[in-house]
C-alpha cells in the first residue's frame, strides 16, 4: 500500500501534476484508516487534519477516501475530470462528496477549457446524504474499468464515476459499516440503499418480469468465463442449455395464461439465450480492443493511449457523418420526386352535404377519424368551420348529441360571465394597487391593436370585435393566473374569434387550444425547447446532409424557426390560408406533432438555397424570415405529409414525451411555472 | 495474440454491425438537459427536466449512458402518477435494455407498454425490431456455440443449431 501511493505520486508528478503534502497526509491517513480499524487517536489526528484543511467548525470523521476516480462528461480523453471520492461521517449520518482535481489533466484550447470547466462545477458533490441516494449500480467488465452510478430517490443520476485506481470494493465494504445496503435480488449489480420497505424491489415485481432473475443470473455467470477457453466453453453450452430449460419451464406455467403461438414464442426465448453469446462475444471483442492499447506503460503513457483510443472513437463517429452525406448527394433527386409523388393531392373543402353524413340524427359525429382525415385533406368549407373546430379543438366531444351541445354553451357562458366579471368588477382605485393587472392590461391593449388589422373584421378605429378580443385575453389572463398573457397569443385568439363570432365560445375554444400551446409561452422557454430539440433530430432522421450543413454552421439550436414554431406559422402565411392549415393540424390525423414536419418539408424544400448560398446563422435567419407569404402551403402539406410518412414511428420516437402540443404530463404541483415569489 | 485479437475484431465487429433506425443522442443534447436539470425552478420543471434527461440517456451511443438512464427511470417507476407516464417510462426502459443488448427484459418491458396501451405504433415498432435483433444475434451466437464462422458456416450451423434445439425442446415436453 505504502509502495503504491509512492508509485502514484511519482506517476503525478511525471504527469505534471503537483500534489500538496497536505493533501498526501490526509489520504495516507485515510488510506491507513480504511486498511485497518483505526484507533481513537489517529481517528481525533484526522478530525483536526481535516478541520485545519476545510475550515469547518463541525467534527467530520472521514472513513473513505479515493483519488482518480473519474467522469466522462464529452466523448473526447481531453474532457475526463479527476477527482477525489470521499465518504464522511458528520452528526452521525454519512455523506458523500466528489470533487475534481485543480486545472486540467490536458493541454486543452481555451473553448475546450471553459466547457470543461462548466462541467467541473455542474458535476462537482459538495455534501450528498446517503438518506438521498436510492440505489447504486455497479459495473464491473471482464475487460475494462469499473464505473458505479449513483442514483438518487429523486429520480436524478450522477454521470458514471470510473475507478481507474481500484477501491471499488472497499467503498462498498465502508458503506455496508454505515448504511443499510443489500443486493437487488432482481439486479445483482445493483445495490439498494436505505430501502427498508423495499419499494423498488415492489416497483421492479410489479413489472412482473418472468425469467429476469435467471437471465440475469446466466449473464452474471457468463462475465465470469474466460471466451478463449475450450473448456470453459463447452461449460458455457451447458449453462445455455440449462438457462433454456429454466426459461422454459417458467414460460410453459405463463404460456396458458398468454394464449400466444407456443412454437414462436418457443423460439423467440431460445434466440434470447443464444443473443446473449452474441453480446458476450461482442462485449469481450470491445474490451479486448481498449485493453491492447491501454495496456504497458506508466500513468501518463495510459493516459495518452485513452487518448488516441477517444481520438480513434472520434473518427469513426466523422465518418459516420460523412456516408449519409454521399448517399444524401446520390439520391437527391429521386427523392425530390418520390416526395412529390407520395404527397396525395389536395381535395375539396367538407361541404354542407358531407358534414351531415357525418352526425347521426342525435347529432353525434359516427366516424371522428373519416372526419378527420377529410378534413386534413381538404379543411373546411368556411361557413361550417364554426360548428366544425369546436370538435377539432375538444371543445365538443365527438359523440356528444345537440341536445347536449345546446346545453353546454349555456353553461359555459354563464361560466365565462363569472371569470370575466374578476376583473370587470375592479375599480380604477383597486386597479392602482394591481400592478400584474395593469401590467396584463397595458400588454393586452398594445398587442390588440396590432392584431391583423389588415382583416376587414378587425380593421379601423373603434372596432368593436378589437374590444372583444381584447376582453377575451383579459379574461384568460385570470382564468389561467399563472400563465397569465403572452405576446403570441392574440394571434391564436384572432382567427378563432373570428370563426366563432361569440365571445364566451371563442374563449373556451382559446383556452383549450392554450392547454396544449400555452407551454410556447412558459417563461423558462421549456416547451419551445422541446419541440425545437425535437425538429433536430427530424432533419437529422429525414435530411442528414442539411443536418450536418446546419452543425458546421452553427445552427442546430433552429432558433431561426422559433417564430414558425411559436405561433404555429401565423406570421408565414395569409389569414384565409391560416385557417386552413391550423385545422389541418388539428385533426392530428398524421401526427400531433404535424407541424414539425411542416417544417421540415419547408427547409427542404429549400436547402439548395441554403447550402448552395452557404447562408451562415444570421443571414438564415433573414432569409426564413423573409419566406413569410413566399411559402406555397399546399404543397408544403403535402411535402409535409411523405416525410411523416416516411419517418414513421422513427419520427415519433424523435420526439421527446411531452413537447407540446401533446397534452402536458401530469404533475402533482401547479401547471405553470411561479417566477415571482407569492408572499 | 494481437493479430488474432485483430482478426476476432473485424470478423465479429462486420457480423455485428446491422441497421438500428432508434433516434440517437450525442452528449451535447444530454449536456443540456442537465442544465436543465440543475436550473429547474421548481418540483414540477425539475420533472420535466428528469424525463427528458432519462430519455436523452438512453437514446445515448455511450453504454454508461444508457444504464445512467435505465437507472433513473427505475428510480422513479414507482412516483408515475398517470398510466401514460407509466408508459412512457416502461417505452424508454425497453429502448435502454434494447441498446444494452438485454433483449429478454425490453421484450417483456415492451408487453407491459402494450398492456397499457395496445395500439402504440412506437413500442409494436420496437418490440419488432427487438424480434428482429434476437434472432439475429441468437443466430450468430449459434454460430459462436458452435465454432463456425464466416458466411456458409455461420447459415449452416444456425440451421443445425436451431434443429437440434428444437428437437430437443419437443422431446423434454
Amino acid at each position: 500500500m505504502r509502495r503504491e501511493e509512492a508509485s502514484a505520486a511519482a506517476a503525478a508528478a511525471e504527469a505534471g501534476t503537483p500534489r500538496s503534502p497536505d493533501l498526501h497526509d490526509l489520504s495516507d491517513d485515510s488510506d491507513y484508516a480504511a486498511a485497518a480499524a483505526a484507533s481513537s487517536s489517529h481517528s481525533a489526528m484526522r478530525s483536526d487534519l481535516v478541520d485545519q484543511g476545510s475550515g469547518e467548525t463541525a467534527k467530520v470523521d472521514v472513513v473513505y477516501e479515493k483519488e482518480r476516480v473519474t467522469i466522462h462528461p464529452t466523448q473526447y480523453g481531453s474532457g475526463r475530470i479527476s477527482g477525489k471520492l470521499r465518504l464522511y461521517l458528520q452528526q452521525g449520518s454519512l455523506f458523500l462528496s466528489w470533487e475534481p482535481n485543480e486545472g486540467v489533466d490536458s493541454l486543452s484550447s481555451n473553448s475546450a477549457t471553459m466547457e470543461i470547466e462548466k462541467y467541473r462545477n455542474l458535476y462537482t458533490i459538495k455534501a450528498l446524504p446517503l438518506s438521498d441516494v436510492r440505489f447504486i449500480r455497479k459495473h464491473t467488465p471482464t475487460f475494462g474499468f469499473e464505473y458505479i452510478i449513483i442514483v438518487l430517490s429523486s429520480g436524478l443520476a450522477f454521470p458514471p464515476f470510473y475507478f481507474y485506481n481500484g477501491g471499488l470494493r472497499e467503498l462498498f465494504a465502508t458503506l455496508k459499516k454505515h448504511v443499510f445496503i443489500i443486493r437487488s435480488d432482481d439486479d445483482p449489480n445493483v445495490f439498494l440503499v436505505n430501502d427498508f420497505q423495499d419499494p423498488l424491489q415492489k416497483s421492479l415485481s410489479s413489472l412482473e418480469l418472468p425469467g429476469v432473475a435467471t437471465v440475469a443470473n446466466a449473464m452474471s455467470r457468463q462475465n465470469s468465463l474466460s471466451f478463449t477457453s475450450s473448456v470453459d466453453e463447452a461449460r458455457h453450452g451447458s449453462d445455455a442449455k440449462h438457462g433454456a430449460s429454466s426459461s422454459m419451464t417458467e414460460y410453459v406455467s405463463k404460456q396458458k395464461h398468454r394464449s400466444n403461438d407456443p412454437g414462436r414464442d418457443l423460439s423467440i426465448q431460445v434466440l434470447e439465450k443464444f443473443s446473449l453469446v452474441t453480446k458476450f462475444a461482442r462485449d469481450t471483442t470491445s474490451s479486448l480492443f481498449r485493453e491492447n492499447h491501454s495496456s504497458g506503460g506508466h500513468t501518463y503513457g495510459r493516459q495518452q493511449q485513452e487518448y488516441v483510443l477517444d481520438n480513434r472513437a472520434n473518427d469513426k463517429y466523422k465518418d459516420q457523418q460523412i456516408t449519409p452525406d454521399k448517399d444524401s448527394l446520390l439520391s437527391d433527386s429521386m427523392e425530390s420526386n418520390k416526395i412529390l409523388a407520395w404527397g396525395k393531392p389536395r381535395e375539396q373543402p367538407l361541404s354542407v352535404d358531407e358534414w351531415r353524413s357525418f352526425l347521426d340524427p342525435e347529432g353525434r359525429v359516427m366516424d371522428s377519424k373519416a372526419l378527420r382525415k377529410k378534413v386534413f385533406y381538404g379543411g373546411i368549407d368556411h361557413v361550417l368551420r364554426k360548428e366544425v373546430w369546436k370538435f377539432l379543438l375538444g371543445y365538443h366531444e365527438y359523440d356528444s348529441t345537440y341536445a347536449e351541445r345546446e346545453y353546454l354553451a349555456v353553461m359555459k357562458r354563464t361560466e365565462y360571465e363569472a371569470i370575466k366579471s374578476q376583473w370587470k368588477s375592479i375599480s380604477s382605485t383597486q386597479a392602482k394597487r394591481f400592478t400584474k393587472f395593469r401590467e396584463r392590461k397595458g400588454l393586452i391593449d398594445k398587442d390588440v391593436v396590432r392584431t391583423d388589422r389588415s382583416v376587414p373584421y378587425y380593421e379601423g378605429d373603434d372596432n368593436q370585435n378589437v374590444l372583444v378580443l381584447r376582453d377575451i385575453l383579459l379574461t384568460y389572463s385570470f382564468y389561467n393566473f399563472d400563465l397569465g398573457y403572452c405576446q403570441g397569443m392574440s394571434d391564436f385568439l384572432a382567427p378563432i374569434l373570428y370563426v366563432m363570432e361569440d365571445e364566451s365560445e371563442s374563449f373556451w375554444c382559446f383556452a383549450i387550444l392554450m392547454e396544449r400551446l400555452g407551454a410556447n409561452f412558459n417563461r423558462d422557454q421549456n416547451g419551445m425547447h422541446a419541440q425545437l430539440l425535437a425538429l433536430s433530430k427530424l432533419v437529422e432522421l429525414l435530411d442528414p446532409q442539411l443536418h450536418n450543413y446546419f452543425r458546421k454552421n452553427d445552427c442546430l439550436n433552429y432558433f431561426f424557426c422559433f417564430r414558425w414554431v411559436l405561433i404555429q406559422f401565423k406570421r408565414e402565411f395569409s389569414f384565409d390560408q391560416i385557417m386552413l392549415l391550423w385545422e389541418v393540424l388539428w385533426t392530428h390525423y398524421w401526427s400531433e406533432h404535424f407541424h414539425l414536419y411542416l417544417c421540415v418539408a419547408i427547409l427542404k424544400r429549400y436547402r439548395s438555397r441554403i447550402i448552395g448560398e452557404q447562408m451562415d446563422f444570421d443571414t438564415l435567419l433573414k432569409f426564413i424570415n423573409e419566406l413569410s407569404g413566399e411559402i406555397n402551403l399546399d404543397r408544403a402539406i403535402q411535402d409535409a405529409e411523405a416525410l411523416c410518412d416516411q419517418a414513421g414511428p422513427n419520427g415519433a420516437a424523435c420526439i421527446p414525451p411531452g413537447t407540446p402540443p401533446s397534452m402536458p404530463i401530469e404533475t402533482d404541483g401547479g401547471l405553470y411555472v411561479q417566477e415571482d415569489e407569492v408572499m | 495474440m494481437d493479430s488474432h485479437v485483430g482478426k476476432l475484431f473485424d470478423s465479429v465487429g462486420s457480423i455485428f454491425r446491422g441497421s438500428d433506425t432508434l433516434p440517437w443522442c450525442d452528449r451535447d443534447i444530454i449536456a443540456g438537459c442537465e442544465n436543465e436539470v440543475a436550473e429547474a425552478a421548481n418540483e414540477e420543471q425539475k420533472n420535466e427536466s428528469l424525463m427528458r434527461l432519462s430519455w436523452a440517456l438512453v437514446h445515448s451511443r455511450q453504454p454508461e449512458d444508457v444504464n445512467r438512464g435505465i437507472g433513473m427511470l427505475q428510480a422513479s417507476l414507482d412516483r408515475s402518477t398517470s398510466p401514460l407516464q407509466t408508459r412512457e417510462k416502461l417505452y424508454l426502459l425497453a429502448v435502454g435494455h434494447y441498446r444494452t443488448g438485454d433483449y429478454t427484459r425490453s421484450r417483456q418491458l415492451l408487453e407491459r407498454c402494450l398492456e397499457i396501451q395496445p395500439d402504440w405504433r412506437q413500442a409494436l415498432t420496437l418490440q419488432r425490431l427487438v424480434e428482429d435483433k434476437t434472432r439475429r444475434d441468437g443466430m450468430i451466437g449459434m454460430a459462436i456455440v458452435t465454432g463456425a464462422f464466416g458466411l456458409v458456416g455461420l447459415v449452416a450451423g444456425g440451421i443445425i443449431a436451431a434443429a437440434s434445439s428444437s428437437s430437443s425442446s419437443s422431446r423434454k415436453k
